[in-house]
């Protein structure tokens, strides 16, 4: 938690200083907006059945504040949301903070250094059914702090070196105590233009996560690969990042896994109307399922704007996720009880008492070896400029969970909103 | 495994000094690198002053500029050539396209509209410098950067799958793809103790107002 403070009381120097210098050559750049929303939500549990449903209303406004300097840029941006819920008895409000700092310095035409920060501070109330507290107060602290030095060796050729430092804390001792976190990202990417519209590169990663929790979910994740940018035409592009991927996860039941891992991602203009970007990427990566330390991920993604006048605008967008599940992935100490519900109920049913308290046997590690969940997930929204001060939009989110792990559940969202900058 | 962990970060650390190092190094001989600006330095410098960089990793690359950029529907005539140098008409488009003003231009097929409708509302295209500082933050940026980060495999910059009450995959969805803080087992489990705990049924009321 000090290093949390000491990084946001850095960061506020970081940005107050230049700025305070920035004001004598021109006044601060401000700029606020506000929007309002009415939304509809199904299922707002999350439940796969006798779902509770409610409409709420969210306030969020924005203040951001940009410097742009010769050499230097800096953009922070506030954004607090507050929610109010018409039917959720156990907690009717919600307040959000969303903070992003960007820092940018160019040292020379070769050597720049960029800074990003990244903290949201969101609220999950406690749930309470039949007089019994089900879920603590899980309000959260994220933060992200990225750091990147780029060198252009010749003109054709660059070189970063990045780092990222991530951190998750629960206000709850009951949930932190199995999921905060600290993950620790270095990388190292060389560019190399082979012809001007396409690109080589070579990329080291090296990842190791400390999770808080008594069993052991820390890992180390080393990637080495290539990556690929190509400008097919002017309105096509196309990255593409191929290589092999290692984790040691430090007390798992296997201590290794590896894989190839891919990612490829296509921006593509077919009009001047319409933009289209979809892509996909398979890698390892981390869990939230407890007390997995790991899981194979394949994400597919596809993404669509269109403009049907110059007033409105259309956007859709859809994801899917699997998720597949190794019981080497699970960490050497876990007993039957540690297990998802719903895995106990498949693999152990009707055992209890001190029996769910022993170590997992190879029978019930191999039985959850060939566990998967799969995520969908839509959203469509539209959005009308009616001036250059206001937008009206109307929107739909639909998100479905098909897991072997944990409760299936489907959920649609339904808005309209207002947004005006002031 | 800690003197593989001491190895990479010591290799990273020595990267980070000797790239320091020569950057510094290269300031003195920049002069064969100074000329007119390319297309690709002008997405670096517009992602800055439309608030989108915040969207994308520190440092990005000039293809990720580019790549927003084309999905907040800012391009130059003919599409981006990140090594072409900027001309005045593209500057002109990309300057008014920023700012969503497209539609105000008279005759949207000619690059000298452009250039004349900047110059009716007063704003400079004289450089590239002037014409990026008449520039504001977009208010409705397109973020394919929810979908696109969330899908990455590099732990640079790979994000969460939406942000708290995000009009893509706000909220909750974040406790399905990202972090959920308590499992279905807690939950099932105190549902279970629960059930063995006899509850209290409170009495009914004999008069409206419980007396």
């Amino acid at each position: 938690m000090k290093v949390v403070r000491l990084a946001l009381a850095a960061g506020l120097v970081v940005v107050f200083l230049p700025l305070a210098s920035s004001g004598s050559e021109g006044g601060l750049p401000f700029r606020i907006f506000n929007r309002l929303r009415l939304e509809y939500d199904d299922n707002i549990r999350q439940e796969e059945e006798n779902t509770d449903e409610s409409w709420k209303i969210i306030e969020e406004a924005e203040f951001s504040l940009d410097a742009n300097l010769d050499d230097t840029f800096l953009g922070l941006r506030y954004r607090p949301s507050f929610v109010w819920w018409d039917d959720r008895p156990e907690d009717e409000t919600d307040f959000h903070h969303a903070v992003d700092l960007v820092f940018n310095h160019k040292f020379s035409p070769r050597f720049s250094l960029g800074l990003k920060d990244t903290l949201r501070r969101a609220e999950l109330p406690e749930l309470v059914e039949e007089g019994r507290v089900v879920r603590e107060n899980n309000d959260y602290l994220y933060n992200s702090f990225e750091g990147g030095l780029t060198t252009v060796l010749q003109p054709d050729t660059r070189m970063d070196f990045s780092g990222r430092y991530l951190t998750l804390r629960y206000d709850d001792d009951d949930v932190a105590d199995r999921e905060d976190y600290d993950i620790y990202v270095a990388g190292l990417t060389i560019y190399h233009n082979i012809v001007p519209e396409s690109s080589i590169g070579m990329d080291l990663r090296f990842q190791t996560a400390d999770y808080k929790s008594a069993l052991n979910r820390d890992s180390d994740d080393y990637q080495v690969g290539a990556a690929f940018q190509q400008v097919f035409n002017p309105n096509l592009f196309a990255n593409l990042r191929v290589g092999y991927e290692r984790k040691d996860l430090d007390e798992a039941q296997g201590d290794i896994q590896d894989t190839p891992y891919g990612e490829i991602s296509v921006t593509f203009l077919p009009s001047p109307a319409t933009r289209l970007t979809g892509g996909a990427g398979y890698s390892l990566f981390e869990t939230d399922v407890y007390p997995f330390g790991n899981q194979t991920r394949t994400r597919l993604f596809a993404n669509l704007a269109h403009d049907l006048t110059a007033k409105i605008s259309v956007y859709l967008s859809g994801i899917y996720t699997k998720g597949d599940y190794d019981g080497d992935d699970l960490p050497q100490g876990a007993t039957l009880r540690d297990l998802p519900a719903k895995v106990i109920e498949e693999i152990a049913p009707g055992v209890s008492g001190a029996a769910l308290d022993a170590p997992l046997t190879d029978e019930f590690i191999d039985a959850v070896s060939d566990k998967s969940e799969d995520i969908y997930q839509v959203s469509a929204r539209v959005t009308y400029k009616v001036n250059r001060a206001n937008w009206l939009e109307a929107g739909w989110q639909y998100s479905k969970l098909d897991s072997d792990l944990r409760e299936d559940f489907e959920r649609n969202r339904i808005h309209v909103g207002w947004k005006l900058r002031l | 495994m800690r003197t593989i962990r001491r190895a990479v970060f010591l290799a990273i650390a020595a990267g980070f000094l000797w790239a320091a190092g020569s950057g510094a190094a290269q300031q003195t001989g920049t002069a064969g690198l100074t000329r007119g600006v390319t297309q690709a330095e002008l997405a670096q410098l517009l992602v800055n002053v439309l608030g989108l960089a915040r969207f994308l990793p520190a440092s990005p690359s000039d293809i990720e500029c580019i790549q927003i950029l084309m999905d907040n529907n800012i391009s130059p005539w003919g599409g981006w050539k990140p090594e072409e140098l900027v001309r005045l008409n593209d500057l002109a488009r990309v300057v008014v396209q920023a700012m969503k003003r497209q539609s105000e231009v008279e005759n949207p097929d000619d690059p000298q509209s452009y250039i004349d409708f900047l110059n009716s509302i007063g704003v400079s295209i004289g450089t590239v410098g002037e014409a990026v500082d008449s520039l504001a933050p977009l208010a409705e940026p397109v973020a394919p950067h929810v979908i696109q980060l969330a899908a990455t495999t590099d732990p640079l910059k790979k994000g969460k799958t939406g942000e708290p009450d995000e009009t893509e995959y706000g909220t909750d969805m974040e406790f399905v793809a990202g972090v959920r803080p308590v499992t279905y087992a807690e939950v099932v489990r105190v549902i279970r103790e629960a059930e063995f705990v006899p509850q209290k049924k409170k009495k009914k009321p004999v008069t409206p107002d419980g007396e």
